[in-house]
């Protein structure tokens, strides 16, 4: 008995840990060409459910819904790539930190502005009843955490091989890693870094409308989830995809059993046990467990 | 050259440029005195209300516009000095003069603290290391309800005024609130002017603008940063003990990420590294989604001022990188140019000592002048070149 409800509490911090782990992998995407923390990048996610959602709301099915948020996402990730961020230039992470607090402003403002300030439910993917599960040892997967945990993987499974194997994925790493040279060879370095934006804009895009039916949509959903991100991507490393999903699980699953098991920190100071551990990495070991090691320790 | 001509030319430290400048002051000082008896209490407390937005804009320009450490933490700081008075006036009875000032050395020690972690890294990391601290700030409020009344609030923090005939009519608080608000940014203000104009401003911009090279001219890194985000926490919670007493209620949700934002948007907009632009900026943000509010009673009328800030963040720091302080600091050299005072004459027979080991010095690469007089100009060149950026 006791064991099972360790089970459940795991597979809980899983199932928490996939949907930062997801978000992490969108701020990887745009970090790793543009040295950019995207901290808009929720705000983004949340617009292109509302698009899914408006979409759906009008008769279009659910899937091709979501595939056009995905790819209004990804269009307007290119659109912030070309116009605001690239013409400021490969070293400006201040002026490019603040365009990212001027997005988050404006489109969190932007969405209440045309759909309001209330919260709205959103249809499920796959069956979302009460009695909608697989049961695992005795442990209550649902489908609809089970959708999200498998198109992470395969998420992070395609851009595992897209980075590893294929031609353009070589050049994007060569971009990141040495954009002179790189651009010596023919990489074209500002289009590389244009596609890590198109899907960081599509990864964010997709993520929404499979959290939305449980956190409901609203203009405020991405709030903490942007934070649990940026823990996730902190501790896998910047730059690193498969650490941004093993950084998410691990967080989701020490805040959950820290959450359960330590009386003193209880559901409340859950959002603080993952900012310790932010705290934490950054004076350890700042370039992340899988991250390269760039930043100057002074 | 010739738009030279037509521009009023004034000359540092002449009495016209002294007189314009004590003009500048009184004319402050008597806005100041004349608004109580202009404005209704209401609008008095609304620009009670943005005088300390204004304050927390000013200590955030410390650190973020002249130390150049952007921080995404600064409502905590804002929210921890309000609480401080909070929790100290409401639950211990401490009397609020004092609580503002145990408020201002937490928030020091607090800002020490941070700035520690915040010393061993850069650029986007310094951001996280501030925005965790930000964020953790709520949750600890909420977690210790017991003392901080949690996510329902504190109520009933008030501070009494004095017991004057000015403060003694019907709006005698709305009065006292109006000038506590006043005294602190004035306070905020000198505070960061007299930091800033001298060698520890000096270094300040030096380590911002080339750390290495102001650490081998012997700027004290640690000391110096250390200093500049613990005096910029304190001037924050002060702004925040002060909207404690002003606001009389306290929740965790007013100290949020987007208030940090916002105190940012003051920044940028009323102009970064620039005395006054901050104040600007702080009754910008408390102004606009009032004035939005009070135009429009639809129900995205707070959002409107959200995608206004927005909007104008981006444009700014793609066209107008020194806010609207530079905006109209251009404005005003198109008409008024001050120059600086002449150097005052050395003696001749002083002049053709300095001068002439110098010249031979030059020329004939052989001999071992006297340097002095060159190391000293270098000096002061130096120290020139990094304010001017």
């Amino acid at each position: 008995m006791e064991f099972e409800l360790f089970l459940t509490r795991l597979v809980q911090g899983i199932n928490n840990g996939a949907i930062y782990a997801f978000l992490a992998l969108a701020l990887v995407c745009t970090y790793r060409g543009s040295k950019a923390l995207n901290l808009a990048q929720g705000e983004l996610a949340m617009i292109c459910t509302f698009v899914s959602w408006s979409l759906a709301a009008n008769g279009v099915p659910l899937p091709l819904a979501i595939l056009g948020g995905v790819v209004v996402g990804g269009l307007s990730g290119a659109a912030i790539e070309r116009t605001l961020i690239r013409p400021l230039g490969r070293d400006a992470h201040y002026s490019v930190l603040l365009v990212c607090v001027g997005l988050f402003l404006a489109i969190n403002a932007l969405a209440g502005f045309i759909w309001g300030g209330d919260p709205q439910s959103f249809p499920a993917v796959v069956p979302d009843a009460p009695d909608d599960f697989v049961p695992v040892m005795g442990v209550r997967l649902r489908y609809q955490q089970l959708v999200i945990l498998v198109v992470l993987l395969v998420l992070v499974a395609a851009l595992y091989a897209v980075f590893r194997y294929t031609r353009f994925g070589l050049s994007m790493r060569a971009a990141a890693s040495n954009p002179d040279s790189a651009s010596l060879v023919g990489v074209r370095v500002n289009r590389v870094n244009a596609w890590g934006w198109v899907l960081a804009g599509a990864v964010g895009a997709l993520l929404g409308p499979l959290i939305a039916p449980s956190t409901t949509l609203s203009t405020s959903m991405f709030f903490t989830f942007i934070i649990y991100a940026c823990a996730a991507a902190t501790v896998g490393g910047f730059d690193s995809p498969i650490g941004a999903v093993i950084g998410g699980l691990f967080i989701g699953v020490t805040e959950n059993l820290v959450a359960s098991y330590v009386g003193f920190i209880g559901d409340s100071l859950k959002l603080t046990v993952a900012l310790v551990i932010l705290l934490v990495v950054l004076m350890v070991k700042p370039s992340g467990l899988l991250g390269t090691r760039e930043v100057e320790r002074v | 050259m010739t738009s030279a001509k037509q521009r009023l030319v004034i000359v540092e430290g002449s009495a016209l440029h002294l007189g314009l400048r004590i003009a500048g002051a009184l004319a402050i000082i008597a806005t100041a005195f004349a608004l109580p008896y202009v404005l209704e209490p209401f609008r008095l407390s609304q620009i009670a209300g943005a005088c300390v937005y204004a304050m927390a804009v000013v200590g955030l320009n410390l650190l973020a516009g002249f130390g150049g450490q952007i921080s995404l933490g600064h409502a905590a700081f804002f929210g921890l000095g309000a609480y401080t008075t909070g929790v100290l006036t409401t639950g211990y009875g401490v009397d609020p003069a004092l609580s503002f000032l145990v408020g201002i050395v937490v928030c020091f020690a607090v800002g020490v603290i941070v700035a520690f972690p915040a010393l061993r890294l850069r650029g986007i990391y310094v951001a996280l290391v501030t925005l965790a601290v930000g964020l953790i700030f709520p949750t600890l409020v909420i977690r210790f309800a017991d003392l901080t009344g949690g996510s329902t609030g504190l109520f009933g923090v008030t501070y009494q005024p004095p017991d004057l005939a000015y403060f003694s009519g019907f709006n005698g608080r709305v009065y006292w609130n109006y000038w506590l608000a006043v005294a602190g940014l004035a306070l905020a203000c000198l505070v960061v002017r007299n930091l800033m104009n001298g060698r520890f401003g000096r270094s300040v911009i030096a380590l911002r603008d080339n750390e290495t090279a102001a650490v081998i001219m012997g700027v004290n890194r640690t000391g110096t940063r250390v200093v500049v985000f613990g005096t910029s926490a304190s001037i924050a919670g002060l702004a925040g003990s002060l909207f404690a007493v002003s606001s009389g209620l306290l929740t965790p949700l007013s100290f949020s990420l987007l208030l940090t934002l916002y105190f940012l948007a003051g920044m940028i907009i009323g102009g970064a590294s620039s005395f006054w632009g901050p104040v600007l900026g702080g009754f910008l943000i408390y102004f606009v989604p009032v004035w939005s509010a009070e135009l429009s009673s639809i129900n995205g009328s707070q959002n409107l001022a959200g995608v206004v800030f927005g909007v104008i963040i981006i444009l700014i720091t793609f066209f107008l990188r020194s806010g609207l302080a530079g905006l109209v600091r251009t404005l005003l050299g198109l008409v008024v140019r001050v120059e600086p005072r002449m150097p005052v004459a050395v003696p001749s027979a002083a002049r053709a000592s300095l001068s002439e080991p110098r010249l031979t010095e030059r020329h004939h690469l052989s001999a071992p002048a006297d340097d002095r007089p060159e190391l000293d100009r270098s000096g002061v060149g130096s120290t020139d070149a990094a304010r001017n950026h």
